[in-house]
């Protein structure tokens, strides 16, 4: 394998890695709050996606005009299911345990797509870059630009993130509510709030996600379940709750399944990500950056 | 307790609105199918038309729609020879499984004459033995694989082979492109495949064509259905010099096949599987979809540089247009010409043979059939139930976001 080969993986890989990150972090933000895992921030990726193309090419919006409307609308999707799919059944339990989340979030995983294919069809749907394209030509490599906002992109917005939820007075909210809800709210914080805002902020990050991954995977409807399955795995490996094992355990991921699909079989391409999440659980049971985790406990 | 009977009626809400999302509807007559009551003497043929309605596969459904053209505008000129049709149609959602439990209904509950479909080669697959056994004509107009043909000589044991198809199969198509590269003289194709059931198929049928003109491809590439960058699989092209690519996969990732040549500069051409002419590949590829190549049934519904489409495809899209105004337009009816072709089949041997299923199968076998859309003469014979052979097939390339007839 030449130099510019693996160059050209390495890019497809970082890629796909960063919006791994990205939808890994939404599942955290809700995660740190409600210590619940939303299964629909997939399908919040799929709206982010559609949306934005439905006024980009249907309303003829400027992009950058669409992409914060999008957000806006897919945080209030987000906010509709903390509404609906969380508050009412938290602390309802189920054969002796808290988790009716599970289904009712799944369940609006499965509603949103249904919604959406009755919508946008099921077809993929082409999407135009958001900041335009052309190609460089990097060490051999050709290197579409817009691959590389999109990697760009999602790292300043992770930055962001870790900033908003460490450095702001959100952030301290936030967090105060994850360690112990009942101080936090003796405290003085609205509590159900905080985590209202969680979800809309889940929303808004998965929507920025979908945004940047459609013009490399196309949009579809059911575009969400393997990149919100992915990003599960990405945030677990990370360790739930950690940003910056979300970044890096997304870049890691985004890598070995292009590196696995080129190298090993095309086929292993989408194991890859289970293998890797199994691995880490075996040998890091609380993931890379594990002691974020510990905090919470 | 309000909280209480809050959460129960959500769940209930959520527990249906996941039901509703899952379960489809099944249609037992999705168009009317309609039929002269009047004439007491007018006897009645029951018609199967089962297929992917709904679900992943619903493209190819839509396109049974042209055999039920041809049964509704049968029916309001009052018949042929005194029969008149009732068409039972079944949505088989691409399942295998519940493609054969519908066929069983068919057969032996509904006692249908003959059935059109199915879209699939694996529910194919599955509803052979059963179409067999009950000795009643199965007509193929969307499915491709090359197995079901294969199965059905085996299942007909040298005896009667209930099997047809009307539209293009696998090993003609692979035969087409194979055709092309000789005739260009390209000495490494390189094979660029999916990894399901549709790519794996087509790159065997490739390599098989190949063998026959003694060409070795350079290299064979597969990649996962709906790959989010192909760009490393076509720079395997560049580095293996390619002086071709072949493309065995859908629509969708045919484009991402082709960005990638566009970005990474590489000027050879393209052929990929008919799956190329779906609307989304032109779409999604953009200027990258210029100059692209692709094979089908030569003097049919793509456009023309110079002169005019056939009458008869004219024609039959006309019938097609009475009855689904708002459904597909010409330049996508490709696949809704075979099953044109198969309802006007199943309508001269009904002509001939009346309602008995194993008198149909031979009228269908024996007649030369003058009124189809495909072609000017459709005759199959005992040995050969395949309607297209490779070198029926030519070429079809991009120009403009259209796809129009290749003349070379």
């Amino acid at each position: 394998m030449t130099s510019s080969f693996v160059l050209q993986l390495l890019f497809a890989g970082l890629t796909m890695g960063s919006v791994y990150a990205l939808v890994a972090i939404a599942y955290n933000i809700i995660f740190s709050t409600t210590h619940i895992i939303n299964f629909a921030t997939g399908e919040f990726v799929m709206l982010g996606a559609l949306i934005t193309l439905s006024f980009v090419t249907g309303m003829n919006f400027p992009t950058l005009i669409a992409i914060p409307i999008a957000m806006i609308l897919v945080a209030i999707v987000g906010v509709i299911v903390e509404r609906i799919a969380y508050r009412p059944v938290q602390g309802v339990k189920v054969a002796g345990h808290s988790i009716a989340w599970i289904i009712t979030t799944l369940a609006f995983s499965i509603i949103l797509q249904n919604v959406a294919m009755l919508i946008w069809g099921k077809e993929f749907l082409p999407v135009p870059p958001p900041f335009g394209s052309s190609t460089i030509s990097f060490m051999g490599a050709a290197i579409d630009t817009n691959q590389l906002y999109i990697f760009l992109a999602a790292l300043i917005l992770a930055l962001l993130i870790e900033i908003l939820l460490h450095k702001t007075y959100i952030g301290m909210m936030i967090k105060a509510t994850s360690v112990n809800r009942r101080a936090a709210e003796y405290m003085g914080i609205r509590t159900t709030f905080v985590i209202a805002l969680s979800f809309a902020i889940s929303g808004g990050v998965s929507a920025v996600a979908g945004i940047l991954v459609s013009p490399l995977t196309f949009a579809s409807s059911t575009m969400g379940l393997l990149i919100g399955l992915k990003g599960f795995a990405v945030a677990i490996m990370g360790g739930l709750g950690s940003g910056r094992g979300a970044i890096l355990a997304g870049l890691i991921l985004g890598i070995c399944e292009v590196f696995a699909g080129s190298f090993i079989s095309p086929g292993y391409r989408d194991i890859v990500a289970f293998v890797l999440l199994i691995a880490v659980l075996a040998l890091k049971p609380d993931g890379l950056f594990g002691e974020a985790i510990q905090e919470k406990a | 307790m309000r909280k209480k009977a809050g959460v129960f009626l959500l769940s209930t809400v959520l527990a249906f609105g996941t039901l509703l999302g899952c379960t489809k509807t099944e249609q037992t007559s999705g168009a009317p199918a309609k039929q002269k009551q009047a004439s007491g003497d007018s006897k009645v043929v029951k018609v199967g038309i089962i297929g992917a309605r709904t679900g992943p596969s619903a493209t190819l459904g839509q396109y049974l729609d042209g055999a039920v053209a041809v049964f509704n505008k049968i029916n309001d000129e009052g018949g042929v020879n005194g029969y008149t049709f009732d068409v039972i149609i079944r949505d088989d959602e691409a399942n295998p499984t519940k493609s054969k439990e519908l066929v069983k209904n068919l057969l032996y509950k509904e006692g249908v004459s003959v059935i059109i479909g199915p879209t699939n080669t694996s529910n194919a697959l599955a509803i052979l033995p059963e179409v067999f056994k009950a000795q009643v004509p199965l007509v193929d107009p969307v499915a491709t694989g090359t197995k079901i043909g294969e199965e059905a000589e085996k299942l007909a044991k040298g005896g009667k082979n209930y099997f047809f198809r009307t539209t293009t199969v696998d090993y003609a198509q692979a035969d087409a492109i194979a055709n092309y590269v000789k005739k260009k003289g390209l000495q490494n194709p390189i094979i660029l495949h999916d990894e399901t059931a549709y790519g794996k198929g087509g790159l065997k049928e490739i390599q098989k064509a190949l063998e026959k003109i003694g060409v070795k491809p350079v290299k064979e590439v597969g990649f996962p259905m709906s790959t989010s960058d192909l760009t490393p699989q076509v720079m395997e092209a560049k580095q293996a010099q390619a002086d071709g690519i072949i493309v065995w996969a859908l629509g969708h990732d045919q484009a991402q096949v082709a960005k990638a040549k566009q970005k990474l500069g590489l000027n050879i051409p393209m052929i990929g599987s008919t799956a190329m002419q779906q609307t989304n590949f032109r779409e999604l590829a953009g200027a990258a979809a210029e100059g692209n190549l692709s094979i089908w049934p030569s003097n049919h519904v793509r456009l023309k540089e110079q002169g005019e489409r056939p009458k008869r495809i004219t024609d039959a899209y006309e019938v097609y247009k009475k009855y689904f105004p708002k459904g597909y337009s010409i330049d996508d009816a490709g696949s809704l010409m075979f099953t044109y072709d198969a309802a006007m089949i199943v309508v001269n041997a009904v002509e001939k043979a009346g309602t008995d299923p194993a008198a149909i199968r031979d009228a269908i076998e024996s007649i030369p059939h003058k009124n189809i859309a495909s072609k000017d003469v459709l005759q199959f014979t005992p040995d050969n139930h395949e309607a297209w052979e490779g070198k029926d097939i030519g070429m079809v390339t991009v120009k403009n976001n259209k796809v129009y007839e290749r003349k070379e």
